[in-house]
């Protein structure tokens, strides 16, 4: 139980970048989960009163770098902006 | 995925899809009116596409389920056609289209006024359609791809305008979307060096209000943050030693 309690604060704020389905290579946070799946929120169409809920085999968890502080939409839209430009220039969603 | 430099089979291939989807953005233009709805404008689209013999791009694309993205007003893009969306007088309606011959890929969008438009709509499709021009100046074997990115987005932004940084151009073959991206707004770096072969499809997205966009319930449809009249412009080009052929436009 203290061990599940200290994963889930560990990972919550933390980036994770989808691996599969039509959202693939999208950037969100992690908001909350459980132990099959996350939810996420990417401040846009997955707020944080709307999170998505992934396997988590098909999200890459970023571990080891910064962590997302932000706890309203507006911030977490921003702090997923500047962290996906910071990886390799950018991850866009082609048009 | 890295940047493939077509071979002058592949060019051929492409320009005939190119030549193909400019019919058809030609065909839609002539059929848009007040009433119909975006379904109509979709299915329209694919009985032409399919008519060349050709393959929707975008049907099924990573579980899309039109062929013709038709964003209307504040949707930047990828719009998903419905029965229950009916364009009306005054609206600014953009088609996004790819087709798939032998293939290989095009890919264009236009954004058209329905009727009468407000001179704030038009002017925002006349510079999202020139801010397309003015980025193609600079593509041609030797520049930086980001130079295109900077001109198309300096020129845009010069009338206020917001310049959509979330979505991008991109390369494409025998892909629909391949490397490398293609910001539309000014880049740190100067980005890959282009060569001749290269097929790129250069797609500005320009907001009247701020950059700002967000993804609606259906994961699709973008819009604007802020509510404002959003266009969109995009070409399939050829990069040559010299200028660029653009391979969806006649």
């Amino acid at each position: 139980m203290k061990e599940e309690k200290l994963e889930r604060e560990d990972l919550k704020g933390v980036f994770a970048k989808s691996m599969a389905g039509h959202d693939k290579n999208a950037y969100y946070i992690i908001w909350d989960w459980d132990a099959d799946a996350v939810l996420l929120v990417n401040g846009r169409n997955r707020g944080i009163g709307n999170p998505k809920k992934k396997k988590r085999k098909h999200v890459q968890i970023h571990r080891n770098q910064p962590v997302c502080s932000g706890r309203t939409d507006p911030e977490i839209r921003k702090a997923i902006q500047e962290y996906q430009r910071s990886k390799n220039g950018g991850e866009y969603v082609k048009g | 995925m890295s940047v493939t430099i077509k071979s002058q089979r592949e060019i051929e291939l492409m320009r005939e899809a190119g030549r193909i989807l400019y019919e058809v953005h030609e065909g839609l233009r002539k059929e848009l009116k007040p009433g119909m709805s975006t379904w109509q404008i979709d299915k329209l689209g694919e009985e032409m596409i399919r008519s060349y013999g050709c393959e929707p791009s975008f049907l099924n694309y990573n579980g899309y389920p039109a062929s013709i993205c038709v964003s209307v007003n504040d949707e930047v893009v990828h719009g998903i056609p419905s029965k229950d969306r009916i364009i009306g007088e005054g609206d600014i309606v953009s088609l996004d289209a790819g087709v798939i011959y032998k293939g290989y890929h095009s890919d264009a969008a236009r954004t058209y006024g329905i009727g009468e438009v407000s001179p704030e709509a038009q002017k925002l499709m006349e510079v999202t359609k020139q801010s397309f021009f003015e980025g193609i100046r600079y593509a041609r074997e030797g520049n930086h791809l980001h130079d295109i990115s900077a001109a198309i987005g300096n020129y845009a932004r010069q009338f206020g305008y917001g310049v959509v940084e979330d979505l991008v151009g991109h390369g494409i073959g025998q892909h629909l979307h391949e490397d490398p991206n293609i910001p539309n707004f000014p880049q740190r770096r100067r980005g890959i060096k282009l060569q001749a072969g290269m097929t790129l499809a250069v797609e500005p997205m320009i907001n009247i209000g701020r950059p700002d966009v967000c993804w609606l319930d259906d994961d699709w449809t973008v819009v604007t943050e802020d509510g404002t009249l959003s266009a969109h412009y995009e070409n399939t080009i050829l990069i040559t030693k010299g200028e660029p052929e653009i391979l969806t436009l006649r």
